[in-house]
């Protein structure tokens, strides 16, 4: 028998604001920068976690929403598969890396070099949530629910995991473009490709 | 010597990015490491960059780094004894 799974909650930060399950966290303002609004849903979010600040953009954003979600429907120590996706892999760290190594003294901070894998987001939230689950990043053209859908459903069916935390992460110092939502039996939206696109289109 | 060390709290501050921490915070015996500022592995490899840059030290032994970077004082001391720049 097909299961029918749904999505439970969802984070959606923009250029523009933080909402979460429909409400919305914080607006940016408008002369703010990418970094220091970041900054701001974390301290909107009281998280205590020093760490945070030591990551790049991309790892941020990720775990940013993960916490808000976290926040409704508890990740901590479960079986919660992660599902990731973007564009630009780590490419805002990647430069930031390569940069001082093309020049006349090089030098190359090894905080920086941490984070350049995609990837590395994954492993920020299995830290701070204590996952020791499935997880994949993968890179697409564009934000793509055709292929998200079935691998979270996949990864359900087979039993690899109980719930799947899925999105699309991108972040630079222009641009924060991120949808997380988390897959479960439970829920009123059902996972469909045309309720993940909608929920998306949340500007 | 305490301008080396206000100037070694700045630099630590903003390139270990601990926004939580003041200058004020960091006491010339406070640990670096361990139950005082609770900084990591990636963060000893920051402050070794950090040597070799602003002091022109390279420090190649780990047993010395362990001495060097135990607290501000420690890690003014050597600097001054051994700084190229």
């Amino acid at each position: 028998m097909t299961k029918i799974y749904n999505i439970k909650s969802f984070c959606r930060i923009t250029n523009e604001k933080i909402i979460c399950d429909g409400e919305i966290i914080l607006q940016k303002k408008p002369d703010e920068s990418v970094s220091d609004f970041l900054k701001n849903i974390y301290r909107k979010s009281e998280t205590n976690y020093p760490k945070f600040f030591k990551m790049d953009l991309l790892c941020k954003a990720a775990f940013l929403a993960a916490e808000f979600i976290s926040k409704k429907e508890n990740l901590f120590e479960t079986n919660t598969a992660l599902l990731l996706s973007n564009r630009g892999s780590s490419w805002a760290s990647d430069k930031k890396h390569a940069q001082p190594i093309y020049k006349e003294e090089p030098a190359a901070s090894p905080a920086v070099f941490v984070y350049t894998l995609p990837n590395i987001a994954l492993g920020e939230i299995s830290i701070r949530h204590q996952l020791f689950s499935e997880n994949l990043f993968l890179i697409f053209d564009k934000f793509s629910p055709e292929n998200l859908v079935p691998y979270s459903e996949q990864l359900l069916m087979e039993d690899k995991a109980e719930k799947v935390l899925a999105g699309w992460v991108e972040a630079d110092e222009n641009n924060l473009d991120v949808f997380i939502y988390l897959v479960d039996n439970k829920g009123n939206t059902k996972h469909t490709i045309e309720n993940i696109t909608n929920l998306y289109k949340i500007k | 010597m305490s301008t080396l060390k206000q100037e070694l709290k700045e630099k630590i501050i903003t390139q270990l990015n601990l926004e939580d921490i003041t200058i004020e915070d960091l006491q010339d015996d406070t640990p670096l490491f361990g139950d005082g500022l609770g900084l990591d592995s990636i963060d000893a490899l920051e402050l070794i960059v950090l040597l070799d840059k602003q002091y022109g030290i390279k420090l190649a032994d780990p047993k010395e780094g362990r001495k060097v970077f135990e607290t501000i004082q420690t890690m003014a001391d050597y600097i001054e004894a051994n700084r190229t720049k």
